[in-house]
């Protein structure tokens, strides 16, 4: 299909470009309807790796992230009958893997593989750089951890998988509004933690 | 939102970014992933393309007992054969005659001067006594 030529803000045109996917997305999810395994499975490639970034930042598992992701898709399956074909398919999706990360985050308790690295303090064999940036991330870990459950899924889906509000609240079943007033407390207690050390923000 | 907020929310976003664990997305073998998510997804897209007998035989296969006693039940019902007596239709009870009517239909032989227009109270009286001579 020929694109309209257009002259737009980078935001334009990651719209136009999302909007794009969706009719892709909606595309197979009509043929998924009527059972077609190819196209189910072609719906599963274009969608693995974000679900996968998206429950690695709720479980900070490898292990546990992909089992997820198995999950989620399983399950989006079985509900596919109760999707609107006139919504995107993917905050669909991402609501789905958000939902199964928490419930396995709250079942399991607290766990990662992914430990900050402490070794570089103790043995004091780092240079001072390295060892600055350790204790950044171990506050910046910290803060993240006291943010309230929905606030601390909020930012990391608009500031490290850098999706949009309107998406973001797709995904959580929140007004647009009520996201980025989520986003703005949270950043506001980020910012408290880590002023001390980070003049900048 | 003011210049300063945004640039603040900049810098946020980019140390979040810096020093938040990146999911580590070289480590997964995604082609695994994706055939196990496909083969645990298969029975279900399977169940959508199955044709309705395809789906009674696997339905059968499942509980053979509780389909071959859910088919014997419906035949019973089908037929009637398991049903209770059931009163009259309601049009029965209300159905009436006239006398006229009840008498033709059991002195046959009576019926004509009975239900003739021109009948005749006498002929009414003459039909009464012979029914109940009849009866008696």
């Amino acid at each position: 299909m020929a694109l309209p030529f257009r002259v737009g803000t980078d935001d334009d045109d990651a719209a136009l470009i999302d909007a794009q996917e969706a009719m892709q997305d909606g595309r197979l999810v009509e043929r998924v309807v009527r059972g077609d395994a190819e196209a189910y499975g072609e719906l599963v490639s274009r969608h693995m790796q974000r679900a996968f970034s998206v429950a690695y930042r709720v479980l900070e598992h490898r292990e546990d992230a992909e089992d997820v992701v198995q999950n989620s898709f399983v399950r989006a399956l079985e509900k596919i009958d109760r999707l609107d074909r006139s919504r995107p398919f993917r905050p669909w999706l991402l609501r789905i893997v958000v939902n199964q990360a928490l419930n396995f985050r709250r079942g399991r308790g607290i766990r990662t593989t992914s430990p900050l690295p402490e070794t570089a303090a103790a043995t004091g064999s780092l240079p001072d750089r390295q060892m600055e940036n350790s204790d950044l991330r171990r506050r910046l870990n910290d803060a993240l951890g006291m943010l309230p459950e929905k606030q601390r899924t909020i930012v990391q889906l608009a500031d490290l998988e850098g999706l949009r509000s309107g998406e973001i609240g797709r995904i959580m079943g929140l007004a647009d509004g009520t996201v980025r007033w989520h986003l703005h407390e949270a950043r506001k207690s980020l910012r408290s933690v880590l002023a001390p050390i980070r003049e900048d923000i | 939102m003011t210049g300063q907020h945004s640039d603040e929310d900049t810098a946020m976003r980019e140390l979040l970014r810096a020093h938040a664990p990146e999911p580590p997305l070289l480590g997964v073998d995604w082609a695994a992933l994706h055939a196990r998510t496909t083969a645990a997804a298969a029975p279900l897209l399977r169940r959508r393309t199955g044709t309705w007998w395809q789906l009674l035989g696997s339905a059968a296969s499942r509980n053979q007992r509780v389909a071959a006693a859910a088919a014997c039940i419906s035949l019973l019902l089908a037929t009637g054969v398991a049903m209770p007596d059931r009163p009259a239709p309601a049009v029965a009870q209300t159905e009436f005659r006239t006398i006229e009517e009840e008498l033709a239909f059991n002195l046959p032989y009576a019926s004509v001067p009975l239900l003739a227009a021109d009948a005749s109270n006498g002929d009414v009286i003459d039909a009464l006594l012979l029914y109940d001579r009849e009866e008696w």
